[in-house]
């Protein structure tokens, strides 16, 4: 059983996939039939097919509110799932997740502040919290970055040590604006993360950050492979680790500020989906990547799936991710006491 | 002339204030096996890093093939310099196959594709070192000495003309400790590859350095062939302990024995004692004596008998008569000398047979204190009873007094 899993696992993993969005799709307040859903999507992406008869109220609930929510979950659980890989390798920890330098934080006080005080203004088709929340990200990892820093070296401890100083600085200051504002609700909302009333615009906002940065880290397969061997193994392998963690570092930093920016903050996606694709495909990189990328796709849609539709009123799926992986997390714990975790 | 390798240049790296390697100059030649020796925190391991550039130099120059080593970069310096490390265990499941591919790094192209070629240089790394029947099974499932060997692999994939070893055999047993010295040693001289192994075990850099490098404090304090450098005044002193440096024969190689690191008080100082030994039965407490303080003489010895090496060795003077002969009147005036200068005698449990009986019988005019060693699972005569004979004599003496180790020696004295 397991070495067909093993053998036929792409297939598997894509057949998972593909159900899993047309099933998603299906789900919500109005009723709509699983064939209905797929009849609409294969003829809207390739225009064969017939939709005449369908209400059109029906097509627009597919086309343009639960299909491009759906695939913003697929790409922002796919990102932030290889961001957690890269992460993960470069820094050897096994409690490493794309928010560790303290990405989160940072995109949170670009957001409490555009929040806090209402600037509204719409900035190529984006609101300003987005914006805000993009640039503060990137500016948090740069400061972490260059407080780490010791002549043209970046010792890993130091990184882990400022980031969290930094993450804890940021908070204190966010802490403090929504002391003194009448917005708290909206920042709190926002730092638990949502993929609510999203559109083609968001998705289409990230894609290029996504893609790229995917195949940059990916082309680094090899390298991130070593480096968990050490720094000074990898470094007397002839890996560059000092550039390897800046390209890491840089690629990283534009894909979460971007996912962040417009989703908020979702953990636990890119701390245990490396994990789980790790115990299933081994530590290789090569693998790791595109595997974490659709599995981490796959259980962001699922939670959001259940995020929009377990009560009346919208969870911010933040909560659910963090409800679902902290136990499945330690159950994974438990289970392999072993190397690897 | 041969080939220069790897040279360090007034050498100088520090951690903080502290100078770890002070003007280090090191010449290594192409095919050499070169041993580095000296205590714990001298800085050796230091050595492997800063020409690794894992650590930067203070000062000083590092070449590597004639190049100057801050200008390669970290890809070309592993085309040129493979390390096998102390210890090395990884928390993923990676294959050892995996392993020694990555050796392959620093070779692959823009391409980034492991190729044919690759896998065959792999594979024939993993069959030189044994290792190709488990390529399939993780790294960390196996030995400590099996996994030695898949990293000797791996630096023999990365294809370098240098191969670094850094302690490579400090958490092995014996058995794999042999075994990759043996391996690396082999490879040496089918590849022609230059090795230059951090070792702290002296008798095995002894035995398959071509040359040793001493180093304490960050300086050479000793270069050249292992005959030239194990020698107890460079070494005793360095490593705060007494030793012995002999041949051994067996390999054909110097080795030290190791005696004691913490001094026992030398409370006997000026005592005289003369041991009538042979046939090894005098090499426990001949050193003993010796580092004790005692004025230590022996004898009759022949000459290549295994005391009268200890002898030699101790600096002990004693009378020596040709191999395999009796003793000569001569002899035996030359040893009642050397007992009537001493204060004690001890008599081992050497047996007697016809050669050597003159040194019991030396004893029955002897009115200083004779102490006798009993043992009593060796037959002591072989001379048809004369010895017996002999014995039942010196006992009527007063003198005369049976010992039955030699810490309750130690207490009489």
């Amino acid at each position: 059983m397991i070495k067909f899993v093993k053998k036929y696992l792409i297939f598997l993993v894509i057949i998972i996939c593909l159900a899993t969005i047309f099933i998603c799709t299906t789900i919500g307040v109005a009723n709509i039939s699983v064939s209905q859903t797929v009849n609409i999507l294969f003829n809207k992406i390739t225009s064969i097919g017939n939709v005449e008869g369908v209400k059109e109220s029906t097509i627009a609930i597919i086309w343009n509110l639960r299909f491009p929510r759906v695939m913003l979950a697929f790409l922002v659980g796919g990102a932030l799932s290889i961001c957690g890989v890269a992460y993960q390798g470069i820094f050897k920890n096994p409690m490493a997740d794309p928010f560790l330098l303290g990405v989160s934080s940072g995109a949170a006080l670009g957001a409490t502040i555009a929040i806090v005080f209402n600037i509204s203004a719409i900035f190529f088709g984006l609101d300003m919290i987005t914006v805000f929340a993009f640039v503060s990200a990137l500016l948090t990892l740069l400061l972490v970055y260059n407080i780490s820093r010791i002549g043209n070296k970046v010792p890993v401890p130091t990184l882990l040590l400022s980031g969290i100083a930094i993450s804890q600085f940021l908070t204190a200051i966010i802490s403090l604006f929504m002391i003194f504002s009448d917005q708290m609700n909206r920042v709190v909302f926002w730092t638990m993360g949502s993929l609510n009333a999203k559109s083609w615009n968001h998705l289409i906002l990230i894609l290029p950050y996504v893609i790229i940065g995917f195949i940059i880290l990916f082309r680094y397969h090899r390298q991130m492979d070593i480096m968990l061997l050490g720094e000074d193994t990898a470094s007397q392998l002839g890996v560059n680790t000092e550039k390897l963690k800046l390209v890491i570092l840089v690629v990283t930093a534009f894909i979460t500020a971007a996912t962040v920016s417009v989703t908020g903050i979702i953990g636990f996606v890119g701390l245990i989906i490396p994990h789980i694709v790790r115990m299933i495909v081994g530590p290789k990189h090569k693998k790791l990547y595109p595997y974490s990328f659709v599995l981490g796709g796959i259980l962001l849609i699922i939670c959001d799936t259940v995020a929009r539709s377990l009560i009346n009123q919208e969870i911010p799926v933040g909560i659910i991710t963090a409800i679902f992986g902290g136990p499945f997390f330690i159950y994974l714990l438990k289970k392999r006491k072993r190397g690897g975790i | 002339m041969n080939l220069e390798v790897l040279k360090t240049e007034n050498l100088v790296v520090s951690y903080g204030d502290k100078r770890v390697l002070d003007c280090l100059n090191i010449s290594i030649y192409k095919g050499e096996f070169v041993g580095i020796i000296g205590p714990n925190g001298t800085g050796k391991s230091t050595l492997v890093k800063a020409i690794t550039n894992i650590i930067d130099s203070h000062s000083g120059d590092i070449f590597i093939e004639g190049r100057e080593n801050r200008n390669i970069s970290k890809k070309e310096r592993a085309k040129l310099v493979a390390v096998v490390p102390q210890e090395f265990s990884i928390d993923y499941e990676f294959t050892n196959l995996d392993i020694v591919m990555m050796g392959r790094n620093p070779h692959i192209d823009k391409k980034n594709k492991i190729g044919q070629k690759d896998f065959d240089i792999v594979k024939e790394a993993m069959t030189l070192t044994n290792t190709w029947d488990f390529k399939d099974r993780f790294f960390n499932e196996l030995s400590g000495g099996e996994r030695q060997r898949v990293i000797v692999a791996r630096a023999i994939a990365q294809q370098t003309h240098i191969i670094l070893l850094d302690e490579p055999t400090s958490h092995l047993d014996i058995h794999h400790q042999l075994e990759v010295m043996e391996l690396i040693h082999l490879l040496k001289k089918k590849r022609n590859i230059t090795v230059v192994a951090v070792l702290h075990d002296i008798n095995m850099a002894a035995r398959f350095s071509d040359r040793l490098i001493l180093i304490n404090h960050g300086k050479v304090v000793a270069d050249g062939t292992p005959e030239e450098v194990i020698k107890e005044e460079h070494l005793s002193k360095l490593y705060s302990m007494e030793m012995i440096v002999r041949e051994n024969k067996i390999l054909g190689k110097r080795e030290i024995i190791p005696l004691r690191a913490i001094k026992e008080l030398t409370e006997k100082k000026g005592i005289n004692i003369h041991v009538v030994c042979g046939g090894g039965t005098g090499e426990k407490i001949l050193e003993r004596l010796k580092s004790l303080g005692f004025n230590v003489t022996a004898g009759i010895i022949n000459e290549g008998d295994s005391d009268w090496e200890i002898c030699k060795i101790l600096k002990i003077p004693c009378v020596v008569a040709p191999p395999f002969s009796g003793y000569s009147n001569e002899d035996a005036d030359k040893n009642r000398i050397l007992i009537n200068q001493s204060d004690y005698v001890l008599v081992t449990s050497v047996p007697f047979g016809i050669g050597n009986l003159l040194n019991l019988e030396v004893l029955r005019n002897i009115e200083k204190p004779i102490y006798f060693y009993q043992n009593s699972k060796i037959d002591i005569d072989y001379a048809q009873g004369k010895a017996i004979k002999l014995l039942d004599e010196l006992q009527k003496k007063e003198n005369f007094n049976y010992i039955q180790n030699y810490d309750e020696l130690l207490q009489k004295l």
